[in-house]
């Protein structure tokens, strides 16, 4: 039940993040680059998999993982904007941009996610 | 400015999106399949309803609505994080076809079906 809790307020300031780093940002309203929710998204793979080799070793509590990982970072990041970004990009026929938004949210979260897997593994100090 | 205001249906829809995939990743253990399952269920019906949305043009013309039900739920339901660390588990204990099958049915599957969120959110629009 804690746990419960724990998620239903860090899925709170996940979003509420998520809403405000949409604000640093330039707006990504009429085919610009969807910088704010590459950010979110390769940051949140990059922490997110710190934290998985931090659980590895036993060095976080579970229910911490499931808060921070499940609640915060599970919340912060997002799919559906990225595949409604993609769309409307194709709508707006800037391919060339979308091709590189894709690629750039595919291998780069993928490449961060090892990356901070491997950095929580060994430990950060 | 109510921005307060609308970052506060925001955070609440996120609350709820977050708890829904705590739960539906609850049940996928539950019944003994892999957590992918969960993972790509919530990721493929929050691709296809913001395409609805984005159809519906909840965004310009519905902005507190978008702001519960498209950067809240929907953003908090999906998840691009759990993702990639799965990319990665999936690489490094060497289950390529999973992983490939996993990858076409996240993305393409994704894109997909918010196109066909689109199409169809665009058809009951007008």
């Amino acid at each position: 039940m804690r746990i419960v809790v724990g998620i239903a307020f860090a899925g709170f300031l996940g979003a509420i993040s998520r809403y405000g780093v949409g604000f640093l940002f330039p707006r990504a309203d009429s085919g610009d680059f969807p910088w704010a929710t590459l950010f979110i998204n390769l940051s949140g793979s990059l922490l997110l998999g710190a934290l998985a080799g931090l659980l590895i070793r036993r060095r976080a509590p579970v229910w911490f993982g499931e808060v921070a990982g499940t609640g915060f970072l599970g919340a912060f990041t997002t799919f559906s904007a990225f595949n409604g970004q993609l769309w409307q990009m194709c709508q707006q026929q800037a391919y060339a941009a979308a091709s590189i938004y894709a690629l750039l949210s595919m291998l780069g979260g993928w490449g961060l996610a090892a990356a901070g897997l491997a950095w929580g593994r060994r430990g950060a100090s | 400015m109510k921005s307060i205001w609308l970052a506060g249906l925001v955070g609440v829809g996120g609350s709820i999106g977050a708890l829904m995939r705590y739960g539906i990743s609850r049940a996928t253990v539950a019944s003994r399949k892999p957590a992918y399952y969960g993972t790509l269920l919530v990721n493929l019906a929050g691709s296809f309803a913001i395409g609805m949305f984005i159809g519906f043009e909840l965004e310009s013309e519905h902005v507190a609505e978008y702001a519960f039900y498209g950067i809240g739920i929907l953003g908090g339901l999906t998840t691009y994080s759990t993702l990639n660390v799965q990319k990665v588990t999936m690489l490094r204990q060497e289950r390529g076809r999973v992983l490939v099958y996993y990858l076409a049915a996240t993305y393409v599957g994704g894109f997909g079906l918010t196109a066909a969120g689109a199409g169809l959110g665009y058809l009951l629009h007008t």
